[in-house]
């Protein structure tokens, strides 16, 4: 949902003119100062907050040590594997729930119940099914992503504009080829968006559940650093999460206006 | 007609108001340009224009939501500086409160003023039954008629009792047969409460029926191209005729002026619509 | 009646499936090791309840998420309004939300240990911090996003542009602001059992993946179950309200 808001207003900045997008990147460098200055005359603590250019030095050196990028393959990994099998079993159950009656008898109160509930304290039961590596980090994280995406599937395809299955219908259109070529090229909006809600929450799951557990990956990485209270090597750490997840952003909105090309929101800016 | 606009006060007066919108990286748009009008007392004047002429912008400077960009306008020889309760305005899309009931809309006007609470009861008890919404008091706006909702929007705005009524398309919103019947509703209540009124609309026979006098405008940038007297078409003692030779001349009077502007103006929409895709 | 019998066939599939766990695991189809029997958790519950064990530590952390939470939905709904009427809190918050947003959150936990050591104060801050955008966010549209025929209609009736704030804009941006919360409210049980996961003095999250390491796995569905079920019935009592409290909106 939280990505919704930031879909929303990417859609928007779109729109806007690029001297504020300009104005965006001026500022966020001007934060960044702050806090390089505040940091070093110890306005703010130091120890903390490191200075910007400290935070650039440490990743330079932990990728040149050969501690930063492995952990970051592993978190990214992880993270398109459970995005991957979430997509899978998220956008099928869905699009059967919206079809079959019975599969929407069974699922829909599993679905509404599980839908608000903090999926991460299901985290000791899939160690203990799953032991400590991959498995239990990537299938939490599907468990997880595959809620919200259900039901974004579900009520996009139950919602497929009736007259456009009139038309279609009138046009010849068998039931049994209604499916692939009307219902789910109709829904893929709004499934798109489902798709795109979950990449944030994949990667702070993925993190999370490093963070639990040790081993290779950023979340293993920040914990063994905190424990040492090395903080550089934590905020490298927490960087590094987010320029992932921003990218992996920024790739969905790219493959969603390759694949919405027809959509109205796809449209050329001079 | 000069008689008798030597008899009546002048009420709002307009001089030289020009206002210009600035466009990024493109000269700045011109809506309305150099308009000189005086609108006397008791007066209902309506501005017809093809679209995009600047006729609700022209009425929000008159409002005080929106600032001149050159001249001045009077209101009883003041200058409007920003909103007023003298000034109360009915939009197109009635902007009726929706978390506010029917009656709590009407009040709002009445206990923003801190009117004393029996009064402010009593007016909005006589305003109901004015507009004929008895039993409606305690609905929301969602679960109203388009018709409905704008004659809530109308006693929302008599509640504070301006004595200048602005209407921006009051009925631009509705269907034809409830459009009709809501302008035979205006006129009943401003022949029971004179005041003032400024109307703007793009339907040239809803200005000729109500107004007095009818103003036309140009394309953009927009001027006044011509005032035409609509009281002879009147019949003096039905207000209800729809239908007459006389109107049906006036009409085709306004028209004359009108046809030229009309085409003019959507060829502007269609070059800046042009403009906007490449 | 009826009713009640649509409701109950509406949740039936709930009732089999408990069903289908207690009857695998008695006959052996899934290992008790795996996943303990239905009644057996169920007897955990009760026990754990008794001793007031569970009831403890459910305290301890609904007063970390009550806390958290509330400052997130008052510091957000006050910012994102701010941004959104006032240019100086704009130009001054827009690049830290900007950096902000897509930083996880719970991944500064190490730090956040550091500075403000083990206690509720760490929860309350990971909580706040990490459910604080979506309020933000959408208090922000909400507000900028407000019809001005709305503001101009209060104001040609006597409402003065200071008052606006409160005759207008908030109203009329309250089921934004409304919509935004409930993400909150969801993201901050995430976050309270996550912090507790990583590290907390008692509570919620904390017991259950203790009861996993050493070993108790009855105990360990039974906080998982509790967690589960307070989630759900906050998101519940939460549209309730919101449903009262928008009982004028026009859906349509």
């Amino acid at each position: 949902m939280a990505a919704n808001a930031l879909s929303d207003r990417t859609t928007r900045q779109r729109e806007t003119p690029s001297w504020l997008a300009y104005r965006a990147v001026y500022s966020v460098v001007l934060v960044l100062l702050a806090w390089e200055i505040a940091s070093r005359t110890a306005l703010i603590n130091p120890f903390f907050m490191p200075a910007p250019s400290l935070l650039v030095v440490q990743a330079v050196k932990l990728t040149l040590q050969g501690e930063l990028l492995p952990h970051m393959g592993a978190t990214l990994l992880r993270a398109l594997g459970a995005i991957l099998l979430a997509i899978a079993i998220g956008v099928s159950l869905g699009i059967a729930m919206a079809r079959i009656a019975a599969v929407r008898w069974f699922f829909d109160p599993l679905i509404s119940l599980g839908l608000p509930t903090p999926k991460i304290a299901l985290w000791p039961i899939f160690v203990l099914w799953f032991g400590f590596h991959d498995q239990s980090k990537i299938y939490l994280t599907t468990f997880a992503c595959a809620f919200p995406l259900v039901s974004a599937t579900y009520l996009a395809t139950r919602d497929v504009d009736r007259y456009l299955l009139w038309s279609a219908r009138a046009l010849g259109t068998g039931e049994r080829r209604m499916l692939w070529k009307v219902i789910f090229r109709a829904a893929v909006p709004d499934i798109l968006t489902g798709i795109q809600t979950i990449i944030p929450f994949a990667f702070i799951l993925i993190v999370l559940t490093e963070m639990l557990s040790g081993g290779i990956g950023l979340g293993s990485m920040i914990m063994l650093a905190g424990r040492l209270a090395d903080i550089p090597t934590v905020l490298v750490g927490v960087i590094g999460a987010s320029i992932l997840g921003f990218a992996v952003i920024r790739l969905g909105e790219y493959l969603r206006a390759r694949v919405l090309v027809w959509h109205e929101e796809t449209t050329d800016h001079a | 007609m000069n008689a008798i606009a030597g008899s009546n006060a002048v009420k709002i007066r307009a001089r030289g108001v020009t206002k210009r919108f600035a466009v990024r990286r493109r000269a700045d748009v011109i809506a309305v340009d150099g308009v000189d009008l005086d609108v006397e007392e008791n007066e209902l004047l309506a501005i017809v224009g093809p679209s995009g002429c600047g006729k609700s912008t022209f009425l929000y400077m008159v409002g005080g939501f929106l600032e001149v960009s050159e001249g001045e306008i009077l209101v009883d020889g003041r200058r409007v500086t920003g909103p007023g309760t003298d000034r109360g305005i009915v939009f197109q899309h009635f902007a009726l409160f929706p978390w506010l009931t029917v009656r709590e809309n009407i009040l709002y006007g009445l206990r923003e003023r801190k009117v004393a609470e029996a009064e402010r009861e009593a007016t909005t008890a006589e305003l109901i039954a004015l507009i004929g919404l008895r039993g409606f008091e305690d609905v929301y706006p969602k679960q109203l008629s388009g018709g409905m909702k704008q004659r809530v929007a109308i006693a929302r705005t008599l509640a504070i009792d301006p004595e200048i009524l602005l209407m921006d398309e009051p009925f631009g919103a509705l269907d034809a047969q409830t459009r009709t019947v809501m302008q035979d509703e205006l006129l009943r209540i401003w022949n029971q409460r004179k005041k003032t009124v400024l109307f703007v609309t793009h339907d040239v026979h809803e200005a000729v029926r109500l107004a007095d006098r009818v103003v036309v405008m140009t394309a953009r940038p927009g001027r006044i191209k011509a005032i035409i007297d609509a009281r002879e078409a009147h019949a003096p003692d039905a207000a209800n005729v729809r239908e007459s030779p006389e109107i049906a001349r006036k009409v085709n009077e306004i028209w004359e002026h009108l046809r030229d502007e009309v085409a003019l103006a959507q060829r502007q929409e269609a070059v800046s619509s042009s403009g906007r895709g490449g | 009646m009826a009713r009640l019998g649509v409701e109950a066939f509406r949740y039936a599939p709930l009732v089999l499936l408990v069903i289908a766990w207690e009857l695998a695991v008695r006959y052996g189809v899934i290992s008790p090791n795996f996943l303990p029997e239905f009644s057996a958790v169920a007897g955990t519950l009760w026990a754990l309840t008794l001793s007031l064990e569970l009831p403890e530590n459910l305290g301890i952390s609904m007063y970390r998420q009550a806390a958290g939470f509330s400052l997130a939905v008052v510091i957000g709904v006050a910012l994102g309004i701010g941004m959104a009427r006032v240019r100086a809190v704009e130009l001054a918050f827009r690049p830290l939300v900007t950096l902000w947003y897509p930083v996880p959150v719970v991944a500064l936990f190490p730090v956040l240990v550091l500075i403000l050591k083990l206690g509720d104060q760490l929860q309350i801050t990971v909580i706040l911090l990490g459910s604080i955008l979506p309020v933000i966010l959408s208090a922000y549209n909400a507000a900028r996003g407000v019809d001005h025929y709305l503001a101009w209609s209060a104001l040609s009736m006597g409402t003065s542009p200071e008052r606006l704030l409160w005759k207008i804009v908030l109203p009329a941006a309250l089921p934004g602001i409304l919509s935004g919360i409930r993400v909150t409210l969801a993201l901050s049980f995430v976050l309270l059992v996550a912090s507790e996961q990583l590290g907390a003095l008692g509570g919620i999250g904390a017991f259950t993946l203790s009861a996993g390491e050493n070993g108790f796995y009855t105990g360990m569905f039974a906080g998982i179950l509790t967690i589960g079920l307070v989630g759900f019935v906050a998101d519940r009592l939460y549209l309730a309200l919101i449903r009262r409290l928008l009982s004028w909106r026009d859906e349509e």
